[in-house]
């Protein structure tokens, strides 16, 4: 069945825990937007840019999940490293 | 484990430049810099090769001026959450802007080229060249971020801005550097995605 809007009806069947239904069900007798409504004004565009991201990370080749990935982090490493951080003098470039 | 996989290949890193483009998160601008208030008494000791004092005196607003150093090589990167700054908005408004210099990842760079392309360096940021003639390599020190005046960020001193995949790895960059932890990738394309300027409307998508 396709709706006015063009839509062919479609679910991923969301399951609510009873506070997050009643808060659907507040809205929906408060406003008269039910929670397909809600859905279209407020999470789908957010959705579609999120996917929209997420894809176009997957594919400029980099890891989604870097969470194990190793940082270390750099320390001045002998007294003399540290002693040419107070001799450094100011520059600045422009630029090309 | 390290991972060539940190940033987006250097094809995909930049997004393309049109002058209609909103100033954005990492935008890289031309001539901007960073700035290191060093106490004098440190600079005293360390040109003495001694100790700093445990408890140094609290210098005069003339020393301090007298020790603060500049450092730039032509770039930095525009460093907050784009609401900080946009243009017609909070921007409008304050004479602010937070950036970090960038510095050529060559020979004479404080840091190792392969380990701020892996991502290993929690300081640095990555950034490859813009473009063909543009210059070489470079990195962003994130110990040198600085507070410039407004008037030094504009659109026609920006010479690139970061792919949507490439402000990813920037937002990742800043989350270790400041929070300690890796991003929350799914959290931050369903909360942020939608401010990038390259992001598209899907049509008909309204009920």
């Amino acid at each position: 069945m396709t709706t006015i809007a063009g839509r062919r009806a479609q679910t991923k069947g969301v399951s609510m825990h009873p506070h997050e239904l009643e808060d659907v069900r507040a809205i929906e007798e408060l406003t008269g937007v039910g929670f397909s409504e809600m859905y279209h004004r407020h999470l789908a565009p957010q959705v579609h840019a999120a996917a929209q991201l997420l894809v176009e990370v997957r594919d400029a080749g980099m890891e989604l999940d870097r969470a194990r990935l190793r940082t270390e982090w750099d320390v001045t490493s002998s007294p003399a490293d540290l002693a040419s951080l107070y001799t450094e003098e100011s520059e600045l470039t422009l630029g090309e | 484990m390290a991972s060539d996989r940190y940033y987006p290949k250097p094809h995909r890193y930049f997004a393309r430049m049109t002058d209609d483009r909103p100033l954005f998160q990492g935008d890289v601008i031309r001539g901007a810099f960073g700035a290191w208030w060093r106490h004098p008494e440190a600079v005293r000791s360390q040109l003495a090769g001694q100790q700093t004092p445990a408890d140094p005196r609290f210098p005069t607003l003339d020393e301090l001026r007298s020790q603060v150093i500049v450092r730039g090589k032509g770039y930095g990167m525009l460093m907050p959450q784009p609401c900080e700054f946009s243009e017609d908005e909070k921007g409008a408004s304050h004479p602010f802007r937070l950036v970090a210099p960038l510095f050529p990842l060559d020979r004479h760079a404080d840091v190792d080229h392969d380990r701020v392309r892996k991502g290993l360096v929690g300081h640095t940021i990555w950034v490859p060249r813009w473009s063909e003639h543009g210059p070489q390599d470079f990195y962003v020190d994130l110990r040198w971020i600085t507070s410039v005046d407004a008037t030094f960020i504009d659109r026609k001193v920006r010479v690139a801005a970061l792919s949507p995949a490439a402000w990813t790895s920037m937002a990742d960059r800043l989350s270790r550097y400041f929070v300690g932890i890796p991003l929350d990738v799914g959290a931050f394309a369903m909360g942020q995605a939608s401010l990038h300027p390259d992001t598209e409307e899907r049509q008909g998508s309204t009920p």
